[in-house]
């Protein structure tokens, strides 16, 4: 019989009153998934239930094929990469990691070499005989991932795991979950609320919010109806009346609003993001117009949410 | 990076449980080592105990002149209420208290469950890491307090230094257990922590000898008057010259050897037990209902089956301390219950309206009144000593009805004698007929009390009766054979009466409780055997295959979101 990398059945998660998980029944192949939603959509939960911080308060949860509670078997081959912040903050880097890996089963000998692999693959090698009390938000993320992978998991379970990093540890890190899925055949499942963020990783999502699954499957899926739903990007420039003229004549600019706090912002709503996002740079160059920054605030997954989970 | 990734391929997996029990017991030694010297906020809990060492120092410059015993009496004073009543439960409190407390609050315990570690191993080594810091540390404060003392005393009692040396260890080690499980009930122990150092272990204790028992530090202060050496004994070492130890040894009633050793290690093992389940979280939630799962009630049996081993152990433990142990021989009463002398004449009947004789008057000397309940034991010994002249008497236990009407019939006879025979001095005739009607009275009196039994100063007595109802007793003696060679009521006669009341209130229930522990531990045993592995797979192919015909609501989702 076919196990599935993690399979739930009506899975239920109540924090008394409040329904972090609703019902979610789904079975996910084995590689490389995201898992997607918005804050407080019961991503952490969904993850700490997978790796048995947490039992559910109904239905059932298997990882591989196994029941992941009170399964100290299956925490044989899972790393997890939390989400909180707080480490064992008397511990320098390398201890921190060395420790936990002897928790894994490295023998004592072992562990140290272990850990100062692991530890420079997240790039943290200098820093590694530092106090983590003092390690910076980026250094802690770091070496959450190092503890999560020193012992060589078969699942990978990754909360949030690209937060607070910056550009170049971001784009290694990318690599690095890239490389363990595909040339190590890894199981890895991988939590944001940033779409972009998890779409260099993995093709392969299940969206999360208000506690169910609503859906599980290729990201193009999702990327087509963010798409077609209408972007605000709010553009700064100091030119923003000149830019406001020179927008009003495309059919898929909707809207135009002047930010009357700060005058080098403006919000341009349009229908067609995709051509949006491809006519400001022309406009740039041939208006001359300095851009200094461009986001689109409603993009993140809660505006996708919203939209299509209208009517649940 | 992906060829440094593929060493970390390389490296072997041990996972014994030797090899976690290691590692996991240095990094809590590391941690609780860290705790204790780099934390501020301990280090205020960390001068607390090591304030007595200045105590000595102190005392010695201030007082003009105190002798050896007082002095050291002094240090025993202080180590009783000071250090063992505050100190000590003040310092484990902090310390046992926050062990898991600030882990689970900042979620650096994560690190540790996402491991291949069982949530009792993580308890255990973290009992042990604090058996191997706390204790010894507190042991070194109590020697160097000692030793500040002793600097200016002569190093003297050191049998009892040594005593509360051990003392430290125990109590240190019974009060960190009992705060390790605090720190996981509460999400700020320190509260509660305060709240049980001052108010129940001081306050509530004092109130009553019940409410006392139920306190930790009855059980080490009577480990602290406990006799150390064999029969015949030579008293405990931390009781000198009426200090606090002993008036507590004499005052209050101390638990056996026998008692606070079990209440101790129950204690320990019972707190152990408690902090493991609450580790565990909702595990011994039952998140189904029986027999809507494939594999029916033996799955659900499964699925509580820790529950049901960690409850029976604790009803089983609970059931022998409370039946058995405490049940069946719980003194309520172990004193002498009272002596009265039989030395009467009519020097009562004086004036113009002499009042009726009062129990001393006619020579009982005294009755005692208690109150017992269903099942308990009264075991009560009655000795006389005499110098003259010989008496036969009865000791019994009787109603308050049947002795008020006694004694308001001998009253009357006592009366109307000495009426007579204030008169009629050394007339004999009125003395026997006196006599006989005095036996008569008593023989009618003793066939309506609940037991008697006759003794003289040759031959003691003894009366064994179990209580069947709840009810109020008089145990009193009179005399019911007076000399009749001498023509008069006199005698120096002494009775001592010397009993004991054995509550047995909490045995039947200690034997319920143990009985429910045991069937309850029959059915994890059952489970045990009868539920395998083997099933849990068959349950779960069972559960995939139904739902795989019942199809997934997803796909129906993601059709509905594709349509949109």
């Amino acid at each position: 019989m076919k196990s599935y990398f993690i399979e739930t059945y009506d899975l239920n998660k109540w924090y008394k009153e409040v329904m972090a998980l609703n019902k979610i029944s789904v079975k996910i192949d084995r590689g490389i998934v995201g898992l997607l939603g918005p804050n407080g959509a019961g991503k952490s939960t969904f993850l700490n239930i997978a790796t048995a911080q947490l039992r559910q308060s109904s239905g059932e949860i298997f990882v591989e094929g196994h029941e992941v509670w009170n399964n100290p078997a299956i925490l044989k081959r899972i790393g997890f990469c939390p989400e909180q912040e707080k480490l064992l903050e008397w511990m320098t880097g390398r201890k921190f990691v060395r420790e936990l890996a002897r928790l894994s089963g490295i023998p004592r000998e072992q562990a140290e070499r272990a850990a100062r692999d692991a530890i420079e693959i997240v790039g943290l090698t200098g820093s590694m005989d530092r106090a983590i009390k003092g390690y910076s938000k980026g250094m802690r993320q770091r070496i959450k991932i190092a503890q999560a992978i020193v012992h060589d998991p078969e699942i990978l379970f990754l909360d949030e795991p690209l937060q607070s990093t910056d550009p170049i540890v971001r784009r290694d890190l990318v690599k690095l979950i890239q490389s363990l899925g595909r040339d190590h055949g890894k199981n890895i499942l991988i939590s944001s609320h940033i779409l972009h963020e998890v779409e260099r990783v993995t093709s392969n999502i299940l969206l999360i919010f208000a506690g169910r699954a609503i859906a599980q499957g290729d990201i193009s899926n999702i990327r087509d109806l963010m798409d077609k739903y209408p972007h605000t990007i709010r553009i700064r420039t100091k030119e923003r009346k000149k830019l406001a003229t020179i927008l009003l004549d495309y059919d898929f600019v909707q809207n135009i609003e002047m930010d009357v706090l700060n005058d080098e912002y403006i919000d341009i709503r349009t229908s067609d993001p995709d051509k949006f996002y491809c006519l400001i740079p022309e406009i740039a160059v041939d208006y001359k117009l300095e851009i200094y920054e461009m986001t689109s605030p409603d993009a993140g997954l809660e505006a996708v949410f919203e939209y299509l989970t209208r009517g649940w | 990076m992906e060829e440094i990734y593929t060493n970390l391929t390389q490296y072997e997996k041990k996972h014994k449980r030797s090899n976690r029990f290691g590692s996991l017991y240095k990094l809590y030694l590391s941690k609780l080592w860290s705790t204790m010297i780099r934390d501020k906020k301990t280090w205020i809990f960390n001068i607390l105990v090591l304030l007595p060492i200045i105590a000595g120092p102190i005392i010695a410059l201030t007082a003009q002149y105190i002798d050896a015993e007082d002095y050291f009496k002094l240090y025993s004073d202080i180590m009783f209420l000071g250090y063992f009543g505050i100190i000590i439960p003040l310092f484990t409190m902090y310390i046992a208290s926050m062990m898991f407390n600030d882990e689970i609050g900042d979620k650096s315990i994560t690190y540790l469950t996402s491991r291949p570690i069982n949530r009792f191993e993580l308890v255990i080594v973290k009992y042990f890491s604090y058996l191997s810091i706390v204790p010894i540390f507190t042991v070194i404060a109590t020697g160097l307090n000692y030793l500040s003392f002793s600097i200016f005393g002569g190093f003297e009692y050191f049998d009892m230094a040594l005593w509360f040396l051990l003392i430290t260890f125990v109590a240190s080690a019974v009060y960190g257990a009992f705060f390790m499980f605090v720190g996981l009930l509460f999400k700020n122990p320190l509260w509660f922590g305060l709240f049980f150092v001052f108010i129940w272990e001081f306050v509530f204790a004092s109130f009553s000898q019940t409410l006392n028992k139920l306190t930790i530090a009855y059980y080490i202060k009577s480990l602290i008057v406990a006799d150390p050496y064999s029969d015949p004994g030579r008293g405990s070492p931390a009781i000198i010259s009426q200090n606090q130890a002993f008036q507590f040894w004499f005052y209050n009633t101390p638990a056996s050897t026998i008692n606070f050793s079990i209440v101790l290690v129950v204690i320990v093992v019972v707190s152990i037990t408690l902090a493991w389940s609450l580790l565990q979280g909702d595990k011994f939630k039952i998140p189904y209902q029986a027999g809507r799962r494939p594999g029916g009630w033996k799955y659900y049996l499964k699925e509580i089956r820790s529950f049901l081993i960690t409850m029976g152990i604790l009803f089983v433990t609970f059931g022998l301390v409370v039946g058995p142990v405490n049940g069946v021989r719980k003194p309520a009463r172990t004193t002498t219950f009272f002596s009265f002398d039989i030395d009467d004449d009519i020097d009562w009947f004086e004036g113009v309206e002499p009042p009726l004789p009062s129990l001393g008057d006619m020579g009982y000397g005294n009755y005692m009144s208690y109150t017992v309940t269903s099942g308990d034991e009264v075991n009560i010994t009655f000795t006389m000593s005499t110098y003259h002249p010989s008496y036969t008497a009865a000791g019994f236990v009787c109603t308050e009805e049947a002795w008020d009407i006694f004694f308001e019939d001998t009253q009357l006879l006592w009366y109307d004698f000495a009426e007579l025979y204030s008169v009629q001095y050394f007339n004999t005739t009125l003395y026997g007929e006196f006599i006989n009607d005095y036996e008569q009275l008593a023989d009618d009196f003793l066939d309506n009390t609940t037991e008697y039994s006759y003794y003289n100063e040759y031959a003691p007595t003894t009366i064994d009766l179990v209580a069947t109802e709840k009810t109020d007793i008089y145990i009193a003696s009179i005399i019911t054979d007076f000399d009749i060679f001498t023509p008069y009521i006199r005698g120096d006669m002494s009775v001592t009466v010397d009993g004991e009341i054995f509550r047995r209130s909490g045995y039947s229930f200690g034997w319920i409780l143990f009985g429910f522990g045991i069937i309850i531990s029959g059915f994890s045993v059952y489970s045990l055997i009868t539920y395998r592995s083997s099933d849990e797979i068959k349950r779960y192919e069972e559960q995939i295959t139904q739902y795989n015909n019942e199809g997934s609501n997803l796909e129906e989702q993601k059709e509905t979101l594709k349509e949109e």
